[in-house]
């Protein structure tokens, strides 16, 4: 969820500073999105998904304990706010359980300003393959808009 | 003729094999009971198999049998949930110049794109996910955990594909045409009898009907019921049809298991390969009902208990050893012995 009126100074306010505060808090930051899509009916666990900030540091996205399992064709996830520049590297392993899965992508989101990109496989159109039982092992960068 | 047609079934066959075990490493999947139930009456018309491909090629002193059941439209990576026509199959056959076609449906609760396997996926316990490498771990540490981990994951996938299959059932309906040798071209008499020798070309039509209970994936049992609407050869010289009913009992189960790590192993992921050894047993019964006067070969009751060893290797190195024991009522009673190997290939799923 996007912080916004951190800044908010109560002694002075009007409509014209609620909606400045509201334009500039709400621009300076952007929730960016991790979304796998996938063909329906096939199984994908993702047990492994690690963000590295601009510091280095590794930060399980998965840290509530649980692996995700999806059968229904997508599954996204919240990365968080970031601002304009930041660069974000995304780490990831996904098994294919029993069923093969012969056609998912990683798209990226931003909501501010909106954008969207498939960043593997990098070229839109084109799908990864995972076969029944093999595990997908992909990293990619990413420069928030 | 015979050769010619022997010829492209083997071709197929051989087409069949290539071209899936080249697109994929996997090959085959270990159904206990499937196109093998009923291996010497109703080996031909059995349809009774849910995998992809299934084939195999049977050598005994009486009968040579080369098969290929295909259900054509697991080829493609559809997401729908077809039903019935998910498990349609095509069935082509070769038996001593007898060719047959058939078409089958079927049912498969086991199968993995049918709304339970979804549900009992998301209901398995998968573990908690990988973790970064700590602080102050090695790298080597960290090597050990991941293997670890990986290890943990393929218990639990093996635990769903065992959960898959535990207690399920799966039938099959299917249809088969048996044609002569000479199928086509002009009516001839060769032996100057005064009798056509090619006045029919369909030797029989036949109607089936198969139910199997998987107990696990080491043991299952199949039972079928067939009629047969039948020939005993092209000659015209005023046959009538006689109709043949019986049916068929078959139950296998794991007595080895070759690789007991098979669970770790690549193969199985792929393609639920489980290296083992199997004992079964097939009993298969057909009787004449009426027009028995015309019953192929004089024979009017036909019982067969073939106790056999399936020697499942890997994916591409499968045979059966089975030795029938029949006995036949008709003109001449009588009770032999044949042993028989069969050389088998089945493949579960375009991967």
């Amino acid at each position: 969820m996007k912080n916004i009126f951190k800044n908010l100074d109560l002694e002075d306010l009007n409509q014209e500073k609620l909606n400045k505060w509201l334009i500039e808090d709400w621009n300076s930051t952007s929730t960016v999105y991790l979304s796998f899509n996938f063909i329906k009916r096939r199984n994908i666990l993702i047990y492994k998904l690690f963000l590295k900030l601009n510091d280095g540091k590794n930060k399980n996205m998965l840290s509530d304990g649980k692996v995700i399992k999806a059968n229904n064709g997508n599954h996204t996830f919240d990365l968080g706010q970031f601002k304009k520049d930041d660069k974000i590297e995304i780490s990831f392993e996904i098994l294919a359980v029993i069923t093969p899965v012969p056609r998912i992508i990683a798209v990226v989101s931003q909501d501010t300003p909106v954008s969207t990109l498939q960043v593997l496989p990098k070229d839109i159109g084109t799908y990864h393959e995972i076969k029944a039982g093999a595990r997908w092992k992909g990293t990619f960068k990413y420069e928030v808009l | 003729m015979k050769l010619k047609q022997s010829f492209c079934l083997a071709l197929v066959i051989f087409f069949c094999y290539n071209s899936l075990s080249q697109s994929s490493p996997t090959a085959a999947y270990t159904s206990v009971i499937g196109a093998n139930s009923e291996p010497v009456i109703y080996t031909e018309l059995n349809m009774n198999t849910y995998d992809l491909l299934s084939t195999n090629i049977q050598f005994s002193e009486k009968n040579n049998i080369q098969k290929v059941v295909v259900a054509p439209i697991k080829f493609f990576n559809g997401s729908e949930d077809l039903g019935f026509l998910r498990e349609t199959k095509i069935n082509i056959v070769k038996k001593n110049g007898i060719t047959t076609f058939g078409l089958g449906i079927g049912y498969d609760g086991a199968s993995i794109y049918r709304k339970r396997a979804g549900d009992l996926f998301l209901n398995m316990d998968f573990g908690k996910p990988l973790r970064d490498k700590g602080k102050n771990e090695t790298e080597v540490d960290y090597q050990k955990y991941r293997e670890q981990y990986y290890k943990d994951q393929n218990e639990v996938y093996s635990n769903y594909y065992e959960d898959l299959l535990d207690n399920t059932i799966k039938f099959n309906l299917g249809f088969n045409i048996s044609l002569f040798e000479v199928i086509g071209g002009d009516k001839v008499d060769l032996d100057e009898d005064g009798i056509t020798d090619n006045e029919n070309t369909v030797e029989s039509y036949n109607y089936s009907a198969s139910f199997t209970y998987v107990f696990s994936t080491k043991s299952a049992l199949s039972i079928s019921g067939h009629i047969s609407d039948k020939l005993s050869s092209p000659i015209g010289d005023g046959q009538e049809r006689v109709l043949y009913a019986g049916g068929s009992l078959s139950y296998a189960i794991e007595i080895v298991s070759i690789n007991k790590e098979y669970i770790h192993t690549e193969e199985f992921r792929s393609s639920l390969f489980k290296p083992a050894i199997l004992f079964g047993f097939s009993i298969e019964y057909q009787e004449a009902t009426n027009n028995k006067e015309f019953a192929k070969d004089n024979i009017t009751k036909r019982t067969v208990f073939t106790p056999f060893f399936d020697f499942k290797i890997n994916p591409k190195t499968q045979f059966r050893i089975g030795v029938p024991i029949q006995k036949f009522e008709g003109v001449n009673d009588e009770v032999t012995f044949g042993p028989f190997a069969q050389w088998t290939l089945q493949i579960a799923n375009k991967n």
